[in-house]
């Protein structure tokens, strides 16, 4: 895959599932970049962005989809359990800042220059710093 | 509207015009035109992902059912597509065609469902009876295969819970055979109207720009000329097995969304029909007994009347996952109307909200905010009326 | 309650509120109305407001976010009003139960006066409840 060798520098893993599946674990500073190339280059569409708690950090997938090749690229950064911050990427794609709305409630992730960070899911009377997502420990 | 402020901020909501579910958006308007809108979620939200993580994965199916109720059997689809994608398997060919019908099916209800519901907020009331009537047969046919008029159970990792027994075919056939003619009529009824032009061509515009940049999936792409299905572009169940096409529009109005979800309706019932004739003839297996579950991530998607519903599953190896990711296609259809509302007159604002075919419960997991206005204020039943009068007006002039 | 319940004797106008539901229940309210079911001959209608309802039919499990507009929205209605549960979720919470994001079951915030399980239950099950309920009543 040409990305693969575009950014072989900044990939950290990665992880053929399967011919139709891959998974790319790259560092958080990349991510904007990374993210530019596969929506405006590669013109993948966009599906969704999920977060996960792992032991090793707030773990965020960017999902898209190659639909002429029946393929799911999935991204994958891993972010500090401490201060788990990364940009936002709804200057690149409009769509996502609503799933990162989401995803700060849930997990507590932080996105920097986000453009409409307010509260989007939970009740006002629901506590500020309570993730539903998160595990315990 | 006062003078010190021109906005006017109209809430729609908490009981969106053309649906029963609470939601919430915020209008902003300077005189009759929308200058911007906002859209609150949450109550709807039933922490379903958290849910999921002390079930099985046989009991998700049950769960993800009722994450919505029309969208009921394209979130097992989903579900168990990611669980068999983690497994690396692949389900037998008459469990396929089962899938296949029993999701064709679906759309054919939820289409009729939506026409309904827009016909009546068009101030189409005969539309709405007649749709829904039509689609009592649809839910007869489900209920005689699947024992209930929604929430099917039928999916399950590895295949299908249950078979389509072959003396039931005659049965589903004569009912797809009847609907084929009404389909038409209700086709020809939107194409031939004048009215019906002048209230949806040209109003709520999505270009396709605008539909990649949300991420917008299913018929509210598709009608941008968005040429994206994933029936065909990540084929899972039969529909690779079967001939049919993928229906798009070149224009992107509330006019096209229209037209492609009737349009859609007849390949759906080309898909029924074509999986019926190889069931008849596929004996096997209902499903491929899945005996343990790898650690691994998993994901899986189908096409579901509103466009791609989306899951993606983190196994540890257990019988239960880490982590369950439900993205549904209203999520990312519904903020298209950022991009298609704005510019747009408040009689039109209700209709382009449907056009999109919204399925809060689908994306509530979610629900809508409200927001306070001590401005001029509409509610959800004056916006039908007001959509309802245009007409109206439309019809006399 | 005498001069409320000599209204019912003539009509029902029920009021549909959900409360956080999948929707499925939602759907098979409205279907009563349509062609099939057609509950207006019984002189059950649908009203747009709570101000003016007999009955409230509530679906859903009642989320926190919902949860002071159900009081509201019950502090505004006509006393006596009759509500109904209508499906699992109001019930009991149903396959939600253990959501953290669940406030009910219906009882726990407002009487309830009759529960109408099923997930969702078929019209004919609505219809059967509300009329048994209304024949209790008069």
């Amino acid at each position: 895959m040409v990305m693969k060798e575009k950014f072989s520098d900044r990939i950290i893993e990665w992880f053929e599932k399967s011919e139709k599946r891959f998974y790319i674990l790259i560092d958080s500073s990349n991510l904007l970049q990374i993210v530019d190339y596969i929506f405006n280059e590669v013109r993948a569409r966009y599906i969704i962005v999920s977060g996960l708690d792992t032991p090793a950090g707030i773990e965020l997938v960017y999902h898209f989809a190659l639909d002429g090749a029946g393929t799911v690229v999935s991204l994958r950064v891993i972010l500090p359990h401490e201060n788990p911050r990364i940009e936002s990427i709804a200057s690149i794609i409009t769509g996502a800042q609503w799933i990162e709305r989401e995803i700060r409630e849930l997990l507590g992730v932080e996105f920097l220059h986000h453009p409409d960070p307010r509260r989007f899911l939970m009740s006002e009377d629901w506590p500020e710093g309570v993730y539903p997502l998160r595990r315990e420990k | 509207m006062t003078s010190e402020n021109k906005r006017t901020v109209i809430p729609i909501g908490p009981y969106h015009p053309l649906q029963e579910e609470p939601e919430h958006f915020l209008l902003y308007v300077e005189g009759e035109k929308v200058v911007d809108i906002d859209w609150m979620a949450g109550y709807n939200h039933r922490g379903i992902e958290k849910l999921a993580e002390r079930m099985t994965y046989d009991q998700i199916t049950f769960l993800v059912e009722r994450v919505c109720g029309i969208c009921s059997t394209s979130h097992p689809i989903a579900f168990t597509n990611a669980v068999e994608d983690l497994c690396g398997i692949d389900i037998p060919e008459r469990a396929k065609y089962i899938r296949s019908i029993v999701g064709e099916l679906e759309r054919l209800h939820s289409h009729l469902l939506w026409a309904g519901l827009a016909g009546h907020y068009l101030g189409y009331d005969t539309v709405w009876m007649w749709a829904w009537k039509y689609r009592e047969p649809v839910l007869d046919v489900m209920e005689a295969v699947t024992g209930n008029r929604n929430n099917y159970a039928m999916m399950k990792a590895g295949g299908v819970r249950r078979d389509i027994d072959n003396d039931d075919i005659p049965t589903i056939l004569k009912m797809v055979d009847e609907l084929t003619p009404k389909v038409d009529l209700l086709l020809k009824a939107v194409q031939d109207d004048p009215v019906i032009h002048a209230r949806t061509k040209g109003v709520g515009i999505l270009s396709p720009a605008d539909a990649r940049a949300y991420g917008a999936v299913g018929p509210t792409a598709r009608a941008s000329g968005v040429d994206i299905d994933i029936r065909r572009d990540h084929p899972y169940a039969a529909y690779n097995l079967v001939e049919w096409k993928v229906i798009t529009a070149q224009n992107g109005d509330v006019y096209d969304k229209v037209a492609v979800r009737l349009l859609e309706m007849f390949e759906s019932i080309s898909i029924i029909k074509q999986c019926l004739k190889r069931l008849k003839v596929t004996g096997g297996p209902l499903d491929a007994e899945i005996k343990e579950v790898p650690p691994g991530p998993g994901l899986g998607h189908g096409e579901a009347p509103r466009g791609e519903v989306f899951h993606y599953i983190v196994s540890d190896g257990t019988n239960s996952p880490v982590r369950l990711k439900i993205r549904a296609p209203s999520f990312c259809n519904v903020p298209t109307f950022k991009a298609t509302c704005i510019g747009e007159t408040v009689s039109d604002a209700a209709l382009i909200l449907a056009a999109v075919d919204p399925c809060y419960c689908c994306t509530e997991r979610m629900s809508v905010i409200e927001a306070e206005t001590g401005k001029r204020t509409l509610t959800g039943a004056d916006l039908i009326r007001l959509s309802r009068e245009k007409t109206t007006r439309l019809r006399r002039g | 309650m005498g001069l409320k319940i000599k209204a019912l004797k003539k009509s029902l106008w029920v009021f549909h509120l959900s409360c956080g539901s999948c929707n499925n229940c939602d759907i098979e309210i409205l279907d009563c109305l349509t062609p099939r079911f057609d509950v207006e001959r019984f002189g059950i209608k649908l009203v747009g407001s709570i101000r003016h309802a007999d009955v409230l039919l509530v679906t859903g499990i009642v989320t926190r976010k919902v949860l002071p507009r159900l009081k509201r929205l019950y502090e505004q209605a006509p006393k006596p009003i009759v509500v109904i549960a209508v499906g699992a979720c109001p019930c009991s919470g149903g396959i939600f139960a253990q959501s953290y994001n669940m406030a009910g079951p219906l009882d726990k915030i407002i009487p309830v006066d009759a529960y109408i399980p099923g997930c969702p239950p078929k019209p004919e099950a609505i219809i059967a409840g509300v009329v048994k309920l209304w024949e209790k009543l008069k």
